[in-house]
């Protein structure tokens, strides 16, 4: 398949990612009118006037007009399943959609393991009654512009009698002056850096796409797949999107082409992060362990704050270009860490080959204002509570975003047997230490087990609370741009 | 696409599939199964790391027992091929495997070529649909470490042998430093091991603080006797602790062990009569509501075992007229150790109404129930063949793996335990408390008399 | 004259006596522990269930098929109500039927011997062994100084009937000679049973003396004791608890002798076996321990034969490929001895592996019959044999040979470190 088959005025922006230059982002989460197909798609139809676009941004526009500076208000639109129906997509169509996207993450938390605290029950109201019917995600490149947009949104949802389940106002971190290292001044991050609330550089790990790779320079497929020849290739495209071959040489089945090409599949999640109780828990186990708790935290993630994977010396280019061999004891870069976890790449047997399935394009963007070292959330979330005139949910946390294509054999495997499991990297029924579930009365309270150079060769982390919960999430499927032109022209529904 | 493969309460799960063969051809693939298990051992299939038990049998249609004049012989235009296997993790993830890794595919595809109308291990999704169809849902099943997978076992397997070793080399005019450097050295050994924790939980006693060393609670399940006195007889080591009931406590079988594959298909009773059939059924749910745990614990040979009642063997896909049954099955199939007699004799004398509710009623079951010796003829006249078998640890005795498992969750409790002392402990009362530790967790102390 | 006659009138029973060494008891031990066994093995690998030709008897040898005899109580009985009648010992429970007589007589015991008592058993058994083995320097005869003595022991303190000193030796030897009787064969004879009334004269007196003693003074560290002392003779009689007891130590003394000195002679004739038993000794390893002391015997069992009498028509090898048909009043013998080497069943029969499943060692019986005093029996093994093995028994070098007496191994010498 040649890259030109891959339509990049047909996919969503964000499948490119909008990135750092859009560090500015309004999330509504909208509920449809029920019975009334004809007002919803025209309440879509003007939001697009509205904000000065004419359909959903896509990768080519993107690609072209991101840098010019009247170029504003890039956005794109998924649906959940009650969403499509409520825009009158014919049963049998929304029928041929995958099982997991019908039912929706609320209904398969067990398998993600949002249970406990991250249960349903406890997550954001709209989420947890399950009112979301469809996500509009509009980028800005200042605040000003994002509060612009909300008003915007704002607006047509009434004009249109329409009502917004939710809200959420996510902004890129940047490191600039705020120290969040926690006792080695060293580890701090340089400048200028998209960071997560955890005070790492984030947004490194994403696989090339095959036929998807960004305008400039070749890439070198970094993070992709190994093949025979021990060199990096891209994984393929129908991994990723309807209608194009996966890695098994297949084009996955899915919806009629009408509506499923060049679309996929968004899992949003709602994770916050509790700053404080990392920092805690990492300045006491690092002293037992004789180490500073910015090492420690680096081994528990699996990458430097700056983005370089542990494994690399000297550091590398890009940061993308590494693989374990060398290192299967998880001496160096841990196996139980959450970057290894993520993404094995070679750690499983036979190269990448039992991991090229499993991969997902992360598209998250952070949400709430970091945590310089010598504060406390609570601190920072007043701050910010006075300044935003009450945000009823204050913290700080990612809005996890995954693009793939089966939600099944992607998202929710890593996060069944990789993150919330451990037996694949010799982890046993350890979780992941920094986005692990822990279900209550489970065998034994989450814990790693680190191979060391020290004396004892080993360090054991027992007893890791929770840092992430969900608070709440859905998956929605990001339609191809002619898709949704057809959706928005009533042609697959019957009203 | 959603799959519907049952899974159980345990980390490895069953997978029983039933293809059929061209008749003319089968004897191909029996020649293949005999002579995979002489060559190759199967390597690809360890190396995969989450098969823990599985078996290709060859099943002529000439094969299925015939128990007697009330059960019509069964009459098939073709022979059949039973895979059964016991895996971790994700059923796709399994099945993508056979066709990903290049090697794996070429063995899938010349076990499996002789089937009627086998796609092929690509396209993935005709062949995961051909396994689909041919694929039998488990009613009961049993696992004798249910919390544990391949690498779990794997890694304690590790961790007793490493132990073992250093316990031998143990002497008592051992200087404290000499056996410091000879502790680290065995602690950085079994690091990469440690994290795989087993799924079971450490077996020792609750803690008033964490200052207290871990000690047992109860019985343990390994021990062996002091390094000078050991015998080297028929097995370098035995365990000692008694296991569940006074006659079945005793089975060690260390070091020489060598497993057995029970496959048993009895016919219950002839179609279309079902009330046999649904007997069993009902007997099955109360096996899955704990009974069935519970009698196949008192096994301790058992290391996997599955229920299944086969109403009909599906023909090849678009092939109409190969034959159907006559008669309902219960299809048992069991991995044990040592032999299948005494398997038997054992779950018998576990629950000899388990066994009566199970075969009891089944056609051809003899009338007279008092011995484990009925039993046995039964089964052995039910028996099919296996003639490729796959253990992952073809050597260990599920009483040897069990026993490594908690050792493995023991000794890791120990190890988080010991940093936490580190400040307040000498050199010397390290090797005080190790040796305490080992008393009480490795060699098991006396037997109470 | 008179002192003479009374010596003479009094001379007691002995089984030594009546057996003494010679070519006689050669050729016994010749027929017990060679030839039968011998016969048993060539018809186990050739038919296992031989209908003798022209008579009403059939040898069962095999594995299974052993099994399916003892477990068919109601077409398989036992044929021992004549001998047991002839030595007054009726209400002996391996003779009854599975009736409710049977139960009656089972749950009695059971009851009274209860397995909460193994505690006090054993210890009985320890201290009585310990103080034995302080006392008799390197030299020991296992049989007479060592097993006799413990369990006319537990005889004395646990069952609660003293045995006069002066009566120990007759009262042993009536008892292993009463109970060869009882299992001796379907025909009597009449010097059979002149011996086995001599035999058993010098029991029940002890007995009945006992319960004489008890039933004035009660002494509730004991099974009797305990009989009166708590009032069970309502519901289980005197004559119920005179036959239990009997049963108790009838079927006690003379396996408990028989089964130390074969499971000695095992060790002694094979290293590996002897190694690991001491090692397991050693070691504290009770459980281990016994599985080898209960293996060595599977492989020189107590006794070569046991009796059963087809009560009506039926047929042996139900759920088998071969049926042999048997008709009402047929005599099977039945060897358990030959049945727990039956290469079909048990892998590698001659070898010495204490890690075999325990179901195929038969030593105790197979379902109804099952010894009742099992937990007793266990005792005497693991207790006696532990502290002798802590000392590492070989065969004494002035008598190297044991002298058996009938079936019973009789005088087994020792040297211990």
């Amino acid at each position: 398949m040649s890259d030109s088959a891959v339509e990049h005025f047909d996919i969503q922006a964000m499948l490119r990612g909008f990135g750092t230059t859009w560090p500015w982002a309004v999330f509504l989460y909208g509920t449809f009118a029920a019975g009334n197909p004809k007002v919803n798609r025209e309440f879509l139809r003007d939001v697009a006037t509205a904000l000065g676009r004419g359909t959903p941004t896509c990768v080519s526009e993107l690609d072209e007009r991101g840098a010019d500076p009247d170029f504003h208000n890039p956005f794109n639109v998924a649906f959940t399943y009650p969403g499509l129906s409520k825009l009158g997509i014919a049963p049998d169509v929304r029928g041929s959609f995958a099982p997991e996207f019908v039912q929706g993450m609320r209904v398969r938390a067990a398998t993600n393991s949002d249970l406990g605290r991250s249960a349903p029950e406890c997550w954001e109201p709209w989420w947890r009654d399950g009112t979301v019917d469809f996500w509009i995600g509009v980028y800005a490149r200042s605040s000003d512009e994002q509060l612009g947009q909300r008003e915007t949104l704002e607006d047509q949802l009434q004009s249109h009698g329409l009502r917004a389940a939710g809200w959420d106002m996510p902004t890129v971190c940047f490191s600039d002056d705020t120290e969040v290292w926690i006792d080695d001044p060293e580890r701090q991050p340089g400048p200028q850096k998209a960071l997560e609330h955890f005070g790492f550089e984030d947004g490194i790990g994403n696989p090339p796409v095959k036929g998807l790779a960004p305008a400039g320079p070749a890439g070198t497929g970094a993070g992709g797949k190994r093949d025979k020849a021990g060199q990096w290739q891209p994984i393929a495209a129908g991994e990723f999107l309807y209608g194009h071959l996966d890695e098994i040489g297949e084009i996955p089945p899915g919806p009629p082409p009408g509506i499923a090409a060049n679309g996929t599949y968004m899992v949003l999640r709602k994770l916050s992060q509790d700053v404080d109780t990392f920092r805690a828990y990492l300045l006491e186990w690092a002293e037992h362990h004789e180490t500073s708790a910015d090492a420690l935290a680096e081994k528990l993630v699996g990458r430097q704050r700056n983005g370089q994977p542990l494994v690399a010396d000297p550091p590398l280019g890009d940061r993308n270009d590494f693989v374990y061999a060398g290192d299967d004891q998880g001496k160096i870069c841990p196996l139980g860490s959450h970057v290894r976890r993520a993404n094995p790449r070679d750690t499983l047997n036979f190269g990448t080959l039992l991991v090229d399935r499993h991969r997902i394009l992360r598209r998250g963007i952070p949400y709430g204002t970091l945590v310089p070292r010598e504060k406390k959330q609570a601190d920072v979330n007043k701050m910010a509570d006075a300044n935003d005139g009450g945000d009823p949910y204050p913290g700080q946390g990612l809005l996890f975003i995954a693009l793939n294509i089966d939600i099944r054999r992607q998202f929710e495997f890593i996060q069944s047997q990789w993150v919330n499991q451990g037996n694949d990297l010799n982890q046993g029924s350890d979780r992941d230490p920094i986005v692990g579930g822990h279900r209550p009365g489970h065998l034994v309270h989450n814990r790693i087990v680190l191979v060391t150079d020290a004396e004892q060769g080993v360090a054991v982390c027992p007893d890791i609370p929770a840092f992430v919960e969900t608070r709440g999430g859905d998956y929605f499927f990001l339609p191809g741009v002619r898709a949704y032109q057809s959706i928005l022209e009533g042609h697959l529904s019957r009203g | 696409m959603e799959v519907t493969v049952r899974r159980f309460p345990t980390e490895s799960q069953p997978l029983t599939n039933i293809a059929p063969v061209k008749r003319g051809m089968s004897w191909v693939s029996w020649a293949l199964l005999r002579a995979m298990r002489s060559i190759s051992k199967l390597e690809m299939a360890r190396q995969l790391e989450f098969i823990h038990f599985a078996r290709w049998q060859r099943v002529r249609w000439r094969d299925l027992p015939h128990l007697g004049p009330a059960q019509p012989r069964e009459h098939f235009k073709n022979d059949f091929f039973l895979f059964a296997t016991n895996y971790n993790g994700d059923w796709d993830q399994y099945i993508d495997s056979f066709a990903r890794v290049p090697r794996i595919e070429r063995g899938m595809w010349w076990l499996w070529r002789f089937s009627r109308g086998y796609p092929g291990p690509l396209p993935i999704r005709t062949f995961k649909d051909w396994i689909r169809y041919h694929t039998y849902a488990e009613r009961f099943y049993y696992s004798a470490y249910p919390r544990s997978t391949v690498r779990n076992i794997a890694a304690a397997l590790a961790v007793k042998h490493e132990l073992d070793r250093f316990v031998d080399e143990s002497f008592p005019t051992e200087t404290t430093a000499e056996f410091k450097a000879r502790y680290l050295r065995m602690v950085r050994q079994l690091a990469p091991c440690l994290g795989s924790a087993p799924g079971v939980r450490p077996t020792t006693a609750p803690r008033t603080s964490p200052e207290e060393p871990p000690t047992p609670a109860g019985a343990v399940t390994v021990g062996r006797t002091p390094a000078p006195t050991r015998a080297r007889l028929l097995g370098p080591r035995w365990s000692t602790a008694p296991l569940v009931g006074p006659v079945l406590g005793r089975l060690a079988g260390q070091g020489h062990n060598s497993q057995s594959y029970l496959t048993a298909m009895s016919p219950i009773e002839v179609k279309p009569a079902h009330a046999v059939t649904d007997a069993i059924i009902d007997f099955i749910d109360e096996l899955n509501r704990g009974r069935g745990f519970e009698s196949f614990a008192k096994c301790p040979m058992l290391h996997m075992a599955r229920i299944l009642i086969i109403d009909d063997l599906r023909p090849a896909l678009g092939v109409a007229g190969a034959g159907s049954l006559k008669s309902n099955y219960l299809l048992f199939i069991a991995d044990v150790d040592g032999s299948v007699d005494d398997f038997l004799d054992a779950l018998y004398t576990a629950d000899p109404e388990l066994v009566d509710r199970l075969w009891g009623s089944c056609l051809g079951y003899p009338s007279d129930r008092g011995s484990p010796v009925f039993l046995r003829r039964y089964i052995e006249r039910c028996r099919l063949r296996t003639h490729l078998p796959f253990a992952a640890f073809p050597r260990e005795t599920a009483r040897e793996v069990r026993g490594a498992l908690e050792l493995h969750a023991n000794l890791l409790e120990w190890i988080a335990w010991v940093p936490m002392q580190k400040k307040k402990m000498t050199d010397a009362q390290l090797k005080s408390a190790w040796e305490d530790w080992v008393n009480r967790f490795v060699l098991g102390g006396a037997e109470h008399r | 004259m008179a002192t003479k006659l009374r010596e003479a009138e009094v001379a007691h029973f002995s089984l030594e006596g009546r057996n003494p060494p010679g070519p006689r008891q050669a050729l016994t031990s010749l027929v017990l522990n060679r030839l039968i066994p011998g016969g048993m093995s060539v018809l186990r690998r050739v038919r296992p269930v031989w209908k003798v030709p022209g008579r009403d008897l059939v040898v069962v040898t095999g594995f299974d098929a052993v099994q399916e005899v003892f477990s068919r109580q109601h077409d398989f009985e036992v044929p021992y109500e004549e001998r047991v009648e002839l030595i007054h010992f009726d209400g002996f429970l391996l003779a009854l039927q599975d009736t409710d007589e049977y139960h009656k007589m089972h749950d009695g015991i059971t009851q009274l011997f209860c397995p909460d008592d193994t505690g006090q058993v054993k210890s009985i058994i320890r201290d009585t062994t310990a103080d034995i083995l302080a006392g008799r320097g390197r030299d020991l005869d296992l049989i007479q100084d060592l097993v006799k003595p413990v369990v006319l022991a537990v005889v004395e303190q646990y069952y609660g009937v003293p045995v006069p000193e002066a009566l120990a030796q007759p009262f042993f030897d009536g008892n292993l000679a009463s109970s060869g009787f009882v299992f001796a064969g379907p025909r009597i004879t009449a010097k059979q049973a002149a011996i086995a009334r001599a035999a058993v004269a010098e029991v029940w007196p002890v007995i009945d003396a006992a319960m004489d003693a008890a039933r004035r003074s009660p002494n509730r560290a004991t099974v009797l004791g305990r009989y009166y002392a708590e009032g069970h003779q309502e519901a289980f009689p005197e004559p119920s608890m005179r036959s239990a007891l009997m049963t108790m130590i009838g079927g006690f003394l003379p396996p408990a002798t028989n089964a130390s000195g074969r499971i000695m002679e095992v060790l002694l004739g094979r290293t590996e076996a002897m190694r690991f038993a001491v090692d397991a000794a050693r070691a504290d390893q009770d459980t281990v321990l016994l599985d080898g002391l209960l293996e060595a015997l599977r492989l020189d069992y107590i006794i070569p034969l046991l009796w059963r009498r087809a009560a009506h028509d039926t047929c042996v090898g139900e759920g088998a490929r071969r049926l042999t048909a048997i008709r009402k009043g047929t005599t099977l013998i039945v060897s358990l001895q030959s049945a727990m080497l039956d290469g079909r069943r048990v892998r590698h029969p001659k070898r010495f592996d204490p890690y075999r499943s325990p179901s195929v060692r038969m030593v105790y019986g197979h379902q109804f019959h099952y010894c009742i005093g099992e937990a007793i029996a266990n005792a005497v093994l693991v207790d006696v044999f532990k502290p002798l093995l802590k000392r590492a028994p070989r065969r004494s070098p002035a008598q190297s040979r044991t002298t058996w007496v009938g079936d019973y191994p009789w005088h087994l010498w020792l040297r211990l470190d």
